[in-house]
This record gives structure tokens, C-alpha cells and sequence, in this order.
């Protein structure tokens, strides 16, 4: 039986500054599976960010191609590349990228406005999250009065709002609290259950880990 | 749509306009205040530079600030799809809210600190510089805050 890829990368290679100054990847072949659940685990610095950008387009391979949903990426034009990213990817990134001065149902509507999804959709898809996530009251609060792990939350939650295929998280509870990353765990873990998207995370957290289908182990390469 | 190299002209744009800004924000400032200190005591040079200096610091952290804040909304909106007409809306909004209330705020603060340097003595004239600080402060907070609402609003 044929494998259905969600994404693939073909002999990619990775090298940051002058040719082989720095590099991260060789030759890499791997793919991730329709509605498998990865988690890429290895130390800070191993490549494990980069992959995932190169995955979303956000950065290219020296070589190589990735496929993401049978469409090579990697030669596509940058604005069909942006429209493709925001369809295909909910993406968290490391660092958080909500506007503070927004509330959480403004940042969460932020990418349905971008899509051009009229505004009584948006309502409605906004209000549908902040139901998944537990705080249907709390749409006009200001994000820069939340917590970190308050924030990581909203963040998963707005990469979900226009229920893409692929989601791609990097290290998601690594500034939070115990009680914070169960939250993160679970919310991930049910979004996984009852969408069978694929999920791609970046992590060293054991209890993120423990969730996942496959464990792809990064490397430090040392120079 | 707008081609990607429009946006990037852009965020160059913004930066030249807020430094325009913050030119012609200190030109008012050094106008009024030599005028102000001309007309009413040409001995005290002092005070008028002092006034400068300190509405020079903070045009000098609005215009920071205001690019800052400016740059990280628009990675936010490109990182989530945002087509390059919006980036530029958002920009020009940036910019014209940010740059109008911080030339208003820089000018109002500096005058009124000025005159009450020069009417009611120093240490008055400190604490009215503090307000003058703030002012600019809120100032950068309310036209960011203002122009990211009044953009999406649009929407």
C-alpha cells in the first residue's frame, strides 16, 4: 500500500554562513506521514528548529527538495509560498509571536482577517476556540496581562483557528510550569484525536515525547 | 497584491519617515525654545538646552519604540499570511499615528516645560519634564496601540 507523506525532505542539506561553515544537515532523507504525530527530540543547537522552518518555507535547504503535501516547496514563488504556509501550517514558534496589545480573541481572529474569511465566520470559528480551550469568557483580555503559559495556550489555539492539516510547534512547554505543560500536552494530544492532523513538534520534554507516534532523535553534528 | 519588494521599500520608508519625524519634531523644539527663551530671559541659554535635551531623549526612545513595536507587527502579520497590501496599511497607519501624536506630544511637553522652567523655577521646570517624558511614553503607547486596533478594524 502506497504511503500518503504529509511532508517530505529529499537529500536536504543545511549549512548556515559560508559553505560548509556551519552545518546542520547532510543529505537528510525523512518524511512524516498524513495525521502522524512526530517529535523531534535532541539538544539545543541539534538542527531541531531548522528543520522545522525549512519544513514551513521560512527557510531553504543548500540542496534538496521539500515536499509538502506532493508540492515541492522549496522552488515555489514566495507570495504563492505565503498563501501555501498560512493554508497548510498552524504554526507555533519559539518565540511567541501574539500582538500584546490585542485581546486573545483579536490575535486568535488574526489569521482567519488574513484569509479573508468574512467576519461572521470569524466569530464564530474565534468563539469555537476559546470554547476548545476552555475560556469562552475571557476573549477580551488583553494578552499582555497573561502569564507565559497563558500565552504558549492562545498561541497553539490561534495556530489551530483555520484547522490546518500540518501543525509545526517548537519546543511548546519549555518556559512553562508543570501544571501549564499538562495543559499544552493534553490540548495537543486531543487536537491530534479528533482532527488526525500531522503534527510536528520540536522538544526535549519528556512528557511531550512520551506522547508522540514516532521519535526522530537530532543530532549535534560536531564540526 | 503588492509585490514583496513594495513591503521591504517599505519598512525602509517607515524608518526614514520616523526619522524625519523626530528631524522636524527637534527642529520645533529647537525653534520654540530658543524663541521662548529669547523673548522672555536671554541670559538663561541654560534652561532652554536643558529643555532640549530632555525632549530630545524622548522623541529619541518614542522613535525606538515605535519602530520596534512597528517591525514586530508586521513580522507577526507576514508570519500568519498576511497579504502585502495589509503590511503596507499597517505600516502607513504605524507611521502616521505614531509619528502625528509624537510631534504633538514632543512639542506640547516641550513648550510647557519651558515656560515653566523660565516662570517658575528649576525644580518645577524638573518635574514638568518628567510629565513631558511620560507624555511622549503614552504618547507611543496609545498611536501603536491606536494604529494596530484602527487597522484591523478596517478589516
Amino acid at each position: 500500500m502506497a504511503v500518503n507523506y504529509a511532508v517530505r525532505l529529499e537529500g536536504v542539506s543545511k549549512s548556515y554562513g559560508e559553505v560548509s561553515a556551519h552545518r546542520i544537515f547532510e543529505s537528510v532523507n525523512i518524511g512524516f506521514r498524513d495525521g502522524e504525530f512526530v517529535a523531534l527530540k535532541g539538544p539545543i543547537g541539534s538542527g531541531k528548529t531548522t528543520l522545522l522552518n525549512m519544513v514551513a518555507g521560512f527557510l531553504k535547504p543548500n540542496t534538496g527538495r521539500v515536499i509538502v503535501k506532493g508540492i515541492d516547496i522549496v522552488r515555489m514563488p514566495e507570495k504563492e509560498l505565503a498563501v501555501f504556509r498560512a493554508k497548510t501550517f498552524g504554526i507555533v514558534p519559539q518565540t511567541q509571536n501574539l500582538v500584546p496589545e490585542l485581546t486573545i480573541a483579536q490575535n486568535i481572529e488574526l489569521p482567519l482577517i488574513f484569509q479573508n474569511i468574512p467576519k461572521g465566520d470569524r466569530a464564530r470559528r474565534v468563539q469555537e476556540v476559546l470554547q476548545r480551550i476552555g475560556i469562552p469568557k475571557m476573549g477580551n483580555r488583553i494578552v499582555g496581562t497573561l502569564s507565559v503559559g497563558e500565552r504558549e495556550i492562545i498561541a497553539i489555539a490561534r495556530s489551530i483557528a483555520l484547522d490546518p492539516p500540518i501543525m509545526l510547534l517548537d519546543e511548546p512547554t519549555e518556559a512553562l510550569d508543570p501544571v501549564m505543560t499538562d495543559m499544552v500536552v493534553a490540548f495537543v494530544k486531543s487536537d491530534h484525536a479528533l482532527k488526525k492532523k500531522t503534527i510536528i513538534i520540536a522538544t526535549h520534554d519528556d512528557r511531550v515525547v512520551k506522547i508522540a507516534h514516532t521519535i526522530v532523535q537530532v543530532k549535534k553534528r560536531i564540526p | 497584491m503588492l509585490p514583496m519588494e513594495i513591503v521591504i521599500r517599505g519598512l525602509h520608508m517607515e524608518r526614514s519617515q520616523l526619522r524625519l519625524g523626530l528631524i522636524i519634531s527637534s527642529m520645533i523644539m529647537v525653534n520654540s525654545t530658543l524663541l521662548v527663551g529669547t523673548i522672555s530671559s536671554p541670559a538663561r541659554f541654560a534652561v532652554p538646552f536643558l529643555a532640549f535635551v530632555f525632549a530630545g531623549f524622548s522623541q529619541y526612545y518614542l522613535v525606538r519604540q515605535s519602530i520596534e513595536r512597528s517591525d514586530r507587527n508586521i513580522r507577526v502579520f507576514k508570519e500568519l499570511g498576511a497579504s502585502h497590501s495589509l503590511l503596507l496599511q499597517t505600516l502607513l497607519v504605524n507611521v502616521v499615528m505614531v509619528g502625528l501624536l509624537g510631534s504633538v506630544a514632543g512639542f506640547i511637553f516641550g513648550v510647557s516645560a519651558l515656560f515653566v522652567m523660565q516662570t517658575t523655577g528649576f525644580t518645577a521646570g524638573l518635574l514638568e519634564n518628567a510629565l513631558l517624558v511620560f507624555g511622549a511614553l503614552a504618547g507611543t503607547t496609545v498611536g501603536s496601540y491606536i494604529g494596530t486596533r484602527e487597522t484591523l478594524a478596517g478589516k
